[in-house]
């Protein structure tokens, strides 16, 4: 499950050195680590959850699981996708102890109301806010597919959901988008 | 079956494969495809149909806008004491070196306080700095500050000293849940982190316009908070 390829473009190649001396156990190496990929992954978790608390939560768990995963990390893939399928799992996983993941995989979370005073224009912040005011399921989706580039059958799997229960959510997470920012 | 063959798609058929049309027209398919088929339907149909092709406009838009959304966005404070603490607990290793980016630079200056150096016990803070209402700057300066800074930092900082009192409350009445060994790392790091804060403090004082300055206290209080948040935690 956390093969899955990212195939956006990535930050610079990492130094090898760096995830060899942590994963022999440097804690100087990993912090180095953290600091060149932390903002990636802050912002995933932070799409992801629409909660800038818990995202922080979501970022220091994934950084410590990937701590304890280090040694089982080959470098057949980057680095920051391998780090970065660590994180969308562990968005996922809290979830699931939740029972929110229940809700995403037959698509039935509740649609907000989205604000009456949505800015008319698509800027950034304005995209940024329809995000996330996205019912969770949609949100994650689109997250995934349209930000980190993952495809359907990708998101299924980490899911746990059917292809087509993807491609459903993400035509819903883009219709409500385009919606709230037509207002 | 050519172009031409293909049968005609109503609107609802239509809508169903604008999402995976407009992928392939950015340019950004992740791979989910069309078939030749329901790609020659679509396209008939758009030819024809004016609403669906306003709204692959605009889905073709908000592709585009989404893959301008940066990549990055940073938190607003450094998660990486606590996460130490939970991979090494009672580790304090020496940061790396300063990153390029401003943000990180306080970040470690704040940070890296943690490691310059033992000085003597204080885990209560100073009361008098723990009284917003009566003085929202603390104590050891040379004169008030309300007068030398700005309205809205004055009510930021006034909402981190608050923050920190309840977090020391909070752990002051759980205390004896903690080890001596916890409690020595803790009292030390809350000094090194005090005197830094008093040091940036009286900064401010002579130049209370420096915004490094008043970035650097903000992560030093966030720091403060980060680390009184995390002895919460290991003593519940």
């Amino acid at each position: 499950m956390e093969a899955c390829a990212i195939p956006r473009s990535e930050p610079p190649p990492q130094p090898e050195e760096q995830v060899v001396r942590a994963r022999a156990g440097d804690l100087s190496a990993f912090e180095e680590l953290y600091r060149e990929h932390v903002d990636r992954v802050y912002a995933l978790c932070l799409r992801m959850t629409a909660n800038a608390e818990r995202a922080e939560e979501l970022t220091q768990e994934a950084f410590v699981r990937v701590w304890e995963r280090l040694r089982t990390f080959r470098g057949e893939s980057p680095f920051g996708r391998w780090l970065r399928t660590i994180a969308i799992n562990t968005v996922l996983a809290d979830w699931r102890s939740s029972g929110r993941l229940r809700a995403l995989e037959r698509g039935l979370d509740e649609m907000p109301p989205l604000a009456s005073n949505e800015a008319a224009s698509a800027s950034r912040l304005d995209l940024e806010a329809a995000i996330a005011k996205l019912p969770a399921g949609a949100r994650t989706v689109f997250v995934l597919h349209d930000i980190e580039g993952l495809r359907h059958e990708e998101i299924a799997r980490l899911v746990g959901s059917a292809t087509g229960t993807s491609k459903a959510q993400l035509h819903r997470a883009r219709r409500l988008l385009r919606e709230a920012l037509r207002r | 079956m050519t172009r031409e063959m293909t049968p005609m798609i109503d609107c609802t058929e239509a809508k169903s494969l604008l999402d995976e049309l407009v992928d392939e027209q950015v340019g950004e398919s992740s791979g989910d495809l069309l078939t030749e088929h329901d790609r020659h339907a679509i396209e008939r149909h758009l030819e024809r149909c004016t609403s669906c092709r306003t709204e692959l406009r605009q889905l073709r838009d908000l592709r585009r806008a989404t893959a301008d959304l940066p990549e990055e966005i940073a938190p607003e404070r450094d998660l990486f004491p606590e996460i130490r603490s939970r991979i090494a607990p009672g580790t304090v290793v020496t940061h790396p070196r300063a990153a390029s980016h401003p943000r990180r630079w306080i970040g470690l200056a704040a940070a890296g306080l943690l490691a310059a150096g033992a000085l003597t016990a204080a885990l209560l803070l100073g009361r008098a700095e723990r009284s917003p209402a009566t003085s929202p700057r603390g104590t050891g300066l040379a004169q008030p500050a309300a007068t030398l800074m700005a309205d809205d930092w004055l009510v930021a900082e006034r909402e981190y000293l608050q923050a920190t009192d309840r977090l020391l409350s909070a752990l002051e009445a759980r205390e004896s849940q903690l080890s001596p060994q916890t409690l020595a790392v803790l009292e030390k790091n809350l000094q090194v982190i005090n005197d830094a804060i008093e040091d940036v403090r009286t900064a401010l004082e002579s130049d209370p316009a420096n915004t490094q300055s008043s970035h650097i206290l903000t992560a030093l209080y966030q720091q403060r908070m980060q680390l009184l948040w995390t002895a919460n935690r290991l003593s519940s």
